[in-house]
């Protein structure tokens, strides 16, 4: 497979003047502001390929969207080099946008007070599309979305969802090679949410367009990417598949204690809380320290415990520990 | 040519947003011709007191003056255009524009050439034709060559004017809301620009400033080829392409900065 993008040794900072309080200082500032630096992507190197689906995840203010403006060129990086289709994005961001697709969490690709079908055919004509390849596909995709009944209607008219399917249609109006999705499924039902998950899957089966996706959600990482690239405090942690992902990190175990009382079940200090339910909590645990019948021989100790279950632990589990303070023994291993 | 042919999209949009908004059209009629009603009444009434030149000008030809003035109000580019793009820096959208294959300058002027064409065959055409009906406007006899260079004079007027606004909707990016800048520049453009009274009315240490400024460039220079007022600068026309290539350039810098730091904020 072709590289498509190639990143390498990346890093982003920010130079921010910093608002100073009082009014002499802030003439001061005026006159010679105090600049903050700060770091948003620190040596990240990665390269993808074409037809890839690639999930790039990390909590808040982890660099995702810094790294998707460095990519589509909106951005220059600090140091190192970017290179997508063999060009570099910033110098030719105009020739690039004819080729890629971004949807960058809330904003619109759409005409608001526009009916949705005239905002696609606006898109037509900023994307020098010939009229009648631009009719043939914008009806596959406009069906393969199931969104034909909502072309007649304004954009501020639909719903979260029903925009956001619309959205995801505009995306590939121009058939781009690389699409980058900032955080396509926030907000959206589970209906909605497995729409937009299949009409990726089968975008991406049926014409090899590369995808990477930001998200929070990681159920739709498992279904839709083979790979996933984890970032957090501006370093690339992981970048591989997701299922090695799994495997490397995986060594906690989940147990579920159901119980009558109301108080939290006595473990040693190494079982975390991971989640607390009405009739229940769910502990997270080293696999390679505790063996299954230590932990229950622990639990049978306890009072009013009406059920024990265990369960492999997912991505979500994974991920969601592995940003706790907590945790990051488990990590540094 | 400059992504025109691309940029002809947000000219469409920019049309068929203002076709849906009809009962704004009917209204901006409405209020022009009452705008223009006030002018021509004030005026007449100054005329009739026996001031048939008011510093050396005739009344009738101040009186047609301030009347296109009103009138190009309408379709000068001015608060549409600094809100097109302060709005796209304010919330962040501006990274979709510049995201597409067509420059964020060329998508704004395109935009606002659907406003003008909107505005032209809806507002100022009926507002023309209302007044006529109902005002005893007065008609000065204007040959084909002042018409042709009022013309020339007007598509200037209308860049320059675009050019400014422009650079006022940047400043979003330092001021955060510019509506302080837009009425500063609001009230440069009526005290130096002639968009209120023509500026050779003003004394003449007003008119001293006024003659350096960009801002006659906008409505005085092209209403004085149709309403025989006096230029009172040598190549006017002239000093409007100086103007225009002085705020473009300046423009093209801006930008090249400026974006850098819109596209920063916000995830």
């Amino acid at each position: 497979m072709n590289r498509i993008i190639c990143v390498k040794n990346v890093s982003k900072v920010y130079r921010i003047p910093k608002s100073e309080k009082g009014f002499f200082k802030g003439i001061k500032s005026l006159v010679k502001p105090n600049i903050v630096e700060k770091v948003a992507l620190k040596d990240v190197s990665f390269e993808i390929s074409e037809g890839e689906v690639v999930a790039y995840i990390g909590p808040n203010g982890a660099g995702k969207s810094t790294t998707i403006k460095l990519l589509t060129g909106l951005l220059l990086p600090t140091s190192g080099h970017i290179s997508v289709k063999g060009q570099d994005p910033f110098q030719y961001r105009k020739q690039l946008a004819q080729m890629t697709g971004v949807l960058m969490g809330q904003r619109s690709n759409l005409w608001w007070d526009l009916p949705l079908q005239d905002s696609y055919d606006l898109l037509r004509v900023i994307y020098n599309l010939d009229k009648k390849t631009y009719i043939e596909w914008s009806r596959y995709l406009i069906e393969t979305m199931g969104i034909e009944d909502l072309l007649s209607q304004p954009v501020r008219m639909l719903s979260l969802g029903q925009r956001m399917k619309a959205e995801i249609v505009s995306i590939f109006i121009p058939k781009p090679e690389i699409v980058y999705l900032d955080e396509p499924t926030i907000g959206l039902d589970v209906v909605t949410k497995q729409k937009v998950i299949e009409f990726l899957m089968h975008i991406n089966k049926q014409f090899h367009t590369t995808i990477i996706l930001t998200t929070h959600d990681l159920q739709d990482v498992e279904k839709l990417c083979k790979r996933m690239i984890l970032i957090d405090k501006s370093i690339l942690k992981y970048d591989g598949t997701v299922s090695n992902f799994i495997k490397k990190y995986g060594n906690m175990k989940r147990v579920m204690i159901k119980s009558d009382s109301d108080n939290v079940p006595q473990l040693p200090n190494d079982f975390t809380l991971s989640e607390q339910f009405i009739d229940g909590w769910e502990f997270i645990y080293d696999q390679s320290r505790y063996d299954k019948r230590d932990v229950l021989a622990m639990i049978a100790k306890l009072e009013n415990v009406t059920s024990v279950s265990f369960k492999d632990p997912d991505l979500s589990l994974i991920i969601k520990n592995m940003f706790r303070e907590d945790f990051e023994h488990v990590w540094d291993q | 040519m400059f992504g025109i042919s691309r940029g002809f999209a947000y000219f469409l949009a920019s049309f068929k947003i203002s076709l849906r908004y009809k009962v704004n059209v009917w209204l901006q009629v409405l209020g022009a011709v009452i705008l223009v009603s006030i002018q021509y009444f004030l005026w007449k009434n100054i005329g009739n007191n026996n001031e048939s030149l008011l510093n050396g000008i005739e009344v009738n030809s101040i009186m047609l003056y301030v009347i296109f003035s009103r009138l190009l109000v309408f379709i000068i580019p001015g608060n549409g255009t600094t809100s097109f793009i302060s709005q796209k820096i304010l919330k962040g959208t501006i990274s979709v524009d510049l995201l597409r294959p067509v420059h964020i300058q060329v998508s704004a002027l395109c935009y606002e050439f659907g406003k003008l064409l909107f505005n032209s065959i809806f507002i100022l055409v009926p507002s023309i034709l209302l007044s006529i009906l109902f005002l005893d406007i007065p008609v000065i006899k204007v040959n084909i060559d002042q018409f042709l260079l009022f013309g020339l004079s007007f598509t200037l007027s209308y860049l320059i004017a675009f050019q400014m606004s422009f650079m006022i909707g940047v400043f979003s990016i330092w001021f955060g809301n510019v509506w302080g800048v837009r009425e500063f520049y609001e009230a440069l453009l009526m005290i130096f620009g002639g968009s209120l009274i023509p500026v050779s009315l003003y004394p003449t240490f007003f008119q001293m400033i006024a003659i350096y400024s960009p801002f006659q460039s906008i409505y005085f220079t092209p209403l004085t080829w149709i309403s025989n007022i006096d230029h009172f600068i040598d190549h006017p026309i002239l000093v409007q392409v100086c103007w225009l290539f002085i705020f473009s350039s300046l423009n093209h810098f801006l930008l090249r900065y400026a974006l850098r730091r819109a596209v920063i904020q916000g995830g």
